[in-house]
């Protein structure tokens, strides 16, 4: 099936996504030792592939469709993640 | 998976932090990375097989230089026959618009006194500036006419009038939303061109969306900062309430074409740009036989007993196209072709070149006999770029 498809081209942005639940359920307490601003949380933060060109790039490769992308990442934890 | 990376390294890695509250993403931080370098591109996609495509979206820190480095890169992938989808938000749709793109000014600055500068009407060159890049992005509809001061009065400001929006009509024939801040009434045809004021706040409930009395009801809103399955389930709460009102939520051209037959508008001479195969260089005085592919986007139905056709307008590069520019040699549609509503015709024809070196643009435009020019329909023609040099 890969073979006989058109190969696309995505240039754009390829970016990590932290997502972090900020909602009343999800705060185990309040830290008020200092700033008083700061949210002890149950869930840890979601790190998720992003961006314009690099998430339709993505799903495009899940789908078995030959994909190229025009992006740019830097060697940092956020690329090894991508 | 096979994702092959072509652009060269970054120093960092774009980096977006969302807090999700009950009421989905509010705020964040974003890190928006480097420019893209749009040129590294073009030998993977030369190296490709045929056929290709090209999908093109922004990233956060795009810069007004962006659009003038994608259009070059846009016209050597047509000359390839390259597919191209262009996805322009929210990235270009908000950083690039301010300087470069159409469509981020005051509406109502551009004509009257022009307190305080004292400057002549800048209509026409913005209406030629938007124009430029409606054609390039096959742009028809101006989604959101808004002045900055958001409904305040200040002494170099006034609320958008109807002479405002007859501004945009010519380059933005399908369609007008307008907001709130506005003398404008709330519906109505312009010059053919559906126009409607905004009457939903940002982020709607779905009261705000369902609450009208019975009868044909258009509205548009906008959400901010909110997922797709937030617009999703909106839509399907208002499409579960009191289901005999029939409601759609539809893509904007279906909207506007629907708005503009319900109020006695025609949806006809619309016409969108696929291909041609001229080639960028020619020889003064030679001609030479091409073909121009058009799409019918309008819902009238192309024929050659019906007077439909195309012609050609070669001027110098900066004079202003004028429908006398517009050559004899017309080519009709093909006796044999009827092109109803959403379907492509090919032209063949014969171009020829002026006698003059130099660089022109080459427009297409469609026509009916009797009626004239799409153009003259509010729909944009096109437009490519000739250089004109003596043969070596």
């Amino acid at each position: 099936m890969t073979e006989s498809l058109p190969p696309v081209h995505l240039a754009g942005n390829c970016a990590v996504d932290v997502t972090i639940e900020n909602t009343a359920g999800n705060v185990r307490r309040k830290d008020t030792s200092s700033t008083g601003r700061i949210q002890i949380i149950y869930e840890a933060p979601e790190t998720l592939l992003a961006g314009n060109a690099g998430w339709p790039a993505y799903l495009l490769a899940t789908m078995g469709h030959p994909v190229q992308l025009n992006s740019k990442v830097g060697h940092d934890p956020f690329g090894i993640f991508l | 998976m096979g994702v092959e990376l072509v652009g060269p390294d970054a120093a960092a890695t774009p980096v977006s932090i969302l807090p999700a509250t009950e009421g989905g993403l509010s705020g964040g931080v974003i890190y928006p990375g480097e420019p893209i370098a749009w040129s590294a591109s073009l030998p993977a996609l030369e190296s490709a097989t045929n056929p290709r495509w090209f999908f093109v979206s922004g990233y956060g820190g795009v810069r007004p230089t962006d659009a003038a480095e994608l259009l070059s890169l846009f016209v050597k992938l047509h000359e390839r026959q390259v597919q191209i989808v262009f996805d322009p938000g929210p990235w270009f749709a908000g950083r690039v618009g301010r300087q470069e793109m159409a469509g981020y000014l005051n509406p109502s600055q551009l004509h009257g006194l022009r307190e305080p500068s004292g400057y002549s009407s800048g209509i026409k060159p913005w209406q030629d500036h938007c124009r430029k890049y409606y054609r390039l992005f096959d742009y028809s509809i101006t989604g959101w006419l808004l002045d900055g001061k958001s409904g305040l009065n200040t002494r170099f400001l006034s609320l958008l009038g109807k002479k405002d929006i007859e501004h945009y009509t010519p380059f933005s024939g399908d369609g007008v939303g307008v907001g709130f801040y506005t003398t404008y009434l709330s519906r109505e045809l312009i010059d053919n061109c559906p126009v409607l004021k905004r009457s939903v706040p940002d982020n709607p409930q779905p009261q705000h969306i369902i609450n009208y009395s019975r009868g044909v009801h258009f509205a548009w809103y906008r959400t901010i900062l909110k997922y797709p399955r937030d617009i999703k389930s909106l839509q399907e709460v208002c499409l579960a309430e009191e289901n005999s009102h029939n409601r759609h939520f539809l893509d904007m051209y279906t909207f506007y074409y629907l708005m503009r037959y319900y109020f006695g508008g025609q949806n006809n001479y619309r016409a969108a740009w696929v291909d041609d195969t001229i080639s960028p260089v020619v020889a003064p005085g030679q001609s030479y036989p091409i073909t121009v592919t058009v799409r019918n986007d309008g819902w009238d139905t192309w024929s050659n007993a019906s007077g439909y056709g195309l012609g050609y307008a070669i001027v110098p590069a900066g004079q202003e196209l004028q429908n006398e520019d517009f050559t004899n040699a017309k080519t009709a549609v093909p006796n044999e072709k009827t092109v109803i509503s959403g379907q492509t015709v090919t032209f063949s024809l014969t171009v020829t070149a002026p006698q003059s070196h130099g660089a022109y643009h080459l427009y297409y435009d469609m026509y009916q006999e009797g009626t004239g020019w799409f153009r003259q329909q509010n729909n944009i023609e096109w437009k490519t770029e000739i250089s004109i040099q003596p043969v070596k």
